[in-house]
């Protein structure tokens, strides 16, 4: 029973690569279900209208991309499906614009959607909570050229876009900047937030869910994964549940071997001590 | 007037004006509001530009006078001049800065996050033991809350996923609100305090 408390750590990371890699060789095809909270992001995507106008940012690095780009893309391209909605996109860290680039040009050409008329994208805004409190006052000030240089100005889709008044949902990936959308856009102009929040940073921002403030977001890859069942497909996110599954069970089993060779050991001692 | 006490003035004169545009609507004050945001942007940066000279001075001392592990900051050197010249030339949406980004930022940033997986799963092992009621509820709800999270926890039971959203909505918002409005308290505290000129640790020289 020492060596079973006291095991060598690598013994335990050999264990935790196993359990990751066999489900990856071999899939086992798990269920996956939409939360309340992945439901309410659908609801609210499918429920725009021709008209609406969104405003998409992105805040996350790329350590967290696994998970982050599995939530992306099937947002980002169930929103892209919906006709006639204008989106504002912008980047709120550094990284994140390098996805958003890939994002508004790979999807504009899926879903044959036109720069400028139907989406701008503004690149990477300086700043960080400053860049959203700008973003919230004056858009065509914050940023008055969209990453190709084209001034907003001079771009018919934005002139009837210039505050956070303008907008009727707000979409952000990366919990870097969430306190400050609420704090300056969606809650001063009572508009619309859904999210999507890296694992580690979800439970933060549960009390904005709880309240209202967050309609609805998505937990790391569990969120991802959620939200490809609800738009029909079996993507990245769906795919690496089962070894996020497998992994979690690995830890659950650890945990019980664990503390029965703990319990044993006390035991042994306390007889060892009542025989003395 | 010293030294301190102009520094002190200015942070009073910034803070009120931020805070009277914050709460009235007085276009003179959300205007001088406005321009004091955009300076800290502009200060922000040329921060930046100051902290990559200072970075390289550092490097290129280690290098020169060849303390203990020097070619680490050579390492630094070439790799961060390659990657701004890169960019620089090829701009950041180009094909040889994606390449950079693609296949090496993104696997070494994944790679390094990824090993908090194999920590976890060893400090769970270790640290999640019956010692106690407290550690046993901890340890009781960690397991229900990672079976609620997971497909094999759905196939099992829907038991598992219900509960975890209990844990998570009640006990856990609860406990995450009571953390979020002590750092509010906490904050509005520290700023009084500012105003007031009892907290000087942004003066230079008052830091201590």
């Amino acid at each position: 029973m020492k060596y079973l408390i006291n095991i060598d750590h690598r013994i335990i990371y050999i264990l935790v690569i196993i359990s990751i890699t066999l489900p990856l060789i071999a899939p086992l095809n798990l269920p996956v279900d939409a939360s309340e909270e992945v439901t309410k992001i659908y609801q609210k995507i499918d429920s725009l209208m021709p008209g609406d106008t969104v405003l998409l940012l992105i805040s996350y690095a790329a350590q967290n991309e696994v998970e982050m780009k599995s939530q992306s893309d099937s947002v980002i391209s169930h929103l892209f499906s919906k006709e006639g909605i204008k989106i504002v996109s912008a980047a709120l860290v550094e990284s994140g614009n390098i996805y958003l680039n890939q994002y508004m040009s790979s999807y504009a050409s899926e879903y044959q959607k036109e720069a400028g008329r139907d989406f701008v994208n503004l690149g990477f805004v300086y700043g960080g909570e400053v860049a959203v409190a700008n973003l919230a006052n004056d858009i065509h000030q914050a940023a008055p050229a969209d990453s190709d240089g084209n001034l907003l100005a001079d771009l018919e889709m934005m002139k009837n876009i210039k505050d956070g008044s303008d907008f009727d949902l707000v979409i952000n990936f990366g919990a870097t900047q969430l306190w400050s959308i609420v704090r300056y856009i969606t809650d001063v102009y009572n508009v619309d937030l859904v999210s999507g929040i890296e694992a580690v940073f979800a439970i933060r921002f549960l009390p904005y869910y709880v309240s209202g403030q967050l309609d609805g977001y998505l937990n790391g890859l569990v969120g991802a994964a959620g939200y490809e069942s609800l738009i029909g497909i079996r993507g990245p996110a769906s795919k690496h549940m089962d070894p996020l599954s497998s992994s979690s069970m690995l830890i659950i089993v650890l945990i019980i071997v664990g503390n029965i060779s703990y319990l044993v050991e006390k035991r042994q001692k306390f007889s060892d001590r009542s025989a003395r | 007037m010293n030294r301190n006490n102009l520094f002190l003035g200015i942070t009073v004169i910034i803070t009120l004006t931020t805070l009277v545009a914050g709460f009235f609507d007085l276009s003179i004050f959300n205007t001088i509001s406005a321009n004091l945001v955009n300076w800290s942007v502009v200060i922000g940066l040329v921060a930046l530009a100051t902290a990559i000279i200072s970075l390289m001075r550092m490097h290129v001392k280690r290098i020169m006078t060849r303390r203990r592990e020097w070619f680490y900051s050579l390492y630094f050197i070439v790799v961060f001049t390659a990657v701004c010249s890169i960019g620089l030339i090829y701009s950041s949406r180009g094909q040889p800065f994606m390449y950079v980004v693609n296949n090496i930022l993104v696997p070494l940033s994944t790679t390094i996050y990824s090993l908090l997986g194999l920590w976890m799963a060893t400090a769970a092992y270790r640290a999640f033991r019956v010692r106690s009621i407290d550690s046993t509820i901890l340890l009781v709800t960690g397991i229900i809350v990672l079976l609620g999270s997971t497909s094999f926890g759905a196939a099992i039971s829907p038991v598992f996923a219900r509960i975890t959203i209990f844990i998570r909505l009640i006990p856990t918002t609860a406990a995450s609100r009571g953390i979020l409005i002590s750092g509010g308290l906490g904050a509005i505290a520290l700023g009084i305090r500012i105003l007031l000129g009892v907290e000087r640790g942004h003066i230079p020289g008052q830091s201590k």
